[in-house]
């Protein structure tokens, strides 16, 4: 699908989508350009906008009162903390989960809204696209490696030759690590993407069969009404397993195979 | 399939840095302190208020203990008490009963030496009749009258 195609549909209106695929296709509303590189103002852009702004109204709206009794909003808001920091502290634990927390604390938060508010009707999941994961995934997948070699110098290379291991085995372990290790960004972004992507198309699919089958349509329908129950769960899941591997990377990062 | 439209990558990938860098800055300068702060408040006012419950129980416990000890000595100053009044009113009532006695004892006694008087009187009037009548039982018979002794011997056996 090219560009020309994409405009031109979204001229004749941003409504009509047809295919199950559609849905993710995306719209510059601002055409904004930074010296050759496209920067344009998107829908996915709109949506990480709207992520980011309610986040941040939770975190502040829900933290106003500051009540020794929390709210309901403020119970979210300390839920939110103290399942992360608590997710933290047991996996990485010590002076490195406090200070990796803002980090792991807004790509939760970021992913976790970003899966939820695509779930709105004519909304848009800009979690559903793979450069969008692949890029979160390479940030923390480089800064946990530069992390290790920090830490560690050349002791870092012992990571792919877990200890107790007999030397002949090593021709054979360690490209199997080397390939483990490289496999882990793209396991972490095709993971969030390919379940975004396929739960919406699913959705989508559904949602055409309705009309389809005129009055059986309710059939399909209810389906739509378990599996967006569903979608819900994947949603929240999927941040949270993203959020728990990065953190889980950070612990191999600090204290490589062994402890 | 738009997840795989090259020219799209630029734009996502500008704006999901951005919106991400501000998100990051936000919660690390501000939201997440914020809520640590207020937790840290919490635990420390929970802390705090265990800490003073605890206080509170341990004057409970000793109050209860004052309360107790104090109990025990005013149930032991009535249990003297009682034994003093006791002590008192049976010291009394021995007195009151060995008064009654000696009263008793006394009136006994004057009235038998009382009784013992009258005996006595009425025996002596009984020789002194004796006497008379053997005096004049004498003049009659014999026409001699004894001598007062005489008659008072006879009567007493002598003589």
């Amino acid at each position: 699908m090219s560009s020309a195609e994409t405009t031109s549909e979204s001229a004749a209106g941003a409504a009509e989508h047809h295919g199950p695929l559609d849905q993710f296709s995306i719209q510059r509303w601002v055409e904004i350009d930074l010296g050759g590189f496209d920067a344009s103002f998107t829908n996915s852009a709109l949506m990480m906008v709207i992520a980011v702004v309610v986040v941040f109204l939770l975190m502040t709206l829900g933290m106003g009162g500051r009540r020794m009794v929390p709210g309901r909003l403020q119970s979210v808001v300390e839920l939110l903390y103290e399942l992360v920091a608590k997710m933290l502290g047991d996996i990485v634990g010590g002076r490195a989960a406090k200070r990796f927390f803002p980090f792991v604390f807004s790509l939760f938060t970021f992913l976790l809204f970003g899966n939820l508010l695509g779930l709105i009707p004519y909304s848009f999941t800009f979690t559903s696209h793979i450069i969008v994961t692949i890029t979160f995934a390479l940030v923390v997948f480089v800064g946990v490696t530069i992390l290790a070699i920090i830490i560690h110098k050349h002791k870092f290379l012992t990571f792919f030759l877990p200890p107790g291991v007999p030397m002949w085995m090593a021709p054979l372990l360690v490209p199997i690590e080397i390939v483990s290790y490289i496999a882990r960004p793209i396991s972490l972004a095709v993971r969030l993407f390919a379940n975004m992507m396929a739960g919406h198309s699913i959705l989508h699919v559904f949602g055409g069969f309705v009309f389809a089958l005129s009055f059986f349509g309710f059939l399909p329908f209810a389906f739509i009404i378990a599996l967006y129950g569903l979608e819900i769960l994947v949603a929240v899941l999927q941040a949270y397993v993203f959020a728990i591997l990065t953190c889980l990377y950070i612990r191999d990062a600090i204290f490589l195979h062994h402890e | 399939m738009p997840q795989l439209v090259i020219p799209d990558y630029a734009p996502q990938i500008f704006w999901l840095v951005v919106t991400f860098v501000i998100l990051l800055a936000l919660m690390w300068s501000f939201a997440l302190p914020r809520v640590g702060r207020v937790l840290e408040q919490r635990q420390k006012h929970i802390d705090d208020d265990l800490s003073e419950a605890e206080k509170f129980k341990q004057g409970a416990e000793e109050a209860i203990k004052a309360y107790e000890a104090s109990l025990a000595e005013a149930r032991a100053k009535a249990h003297q008490l009682l034994a003093e009044t006791q002590a008192k009113l049976d010291q009394q009532a021995a007195e009151q009963r060995a008064r009654l006695d000696a009263e008793l004892a006394e009136k006994q006694a004057s009235a038998e030496s009382r009784i013992r008087e009258a005996r006595q009187q009425a025996l002596s009037s009984v020789r002194e009749v004796a006497a008379e009548v053997a005096r004049a039982a004498t003049d009659r018979l014999i026409g001699v009258e004894p001598s007062q002794d005489a008659a008072n011997a006879a009567v007493d056996g002598k003589g």
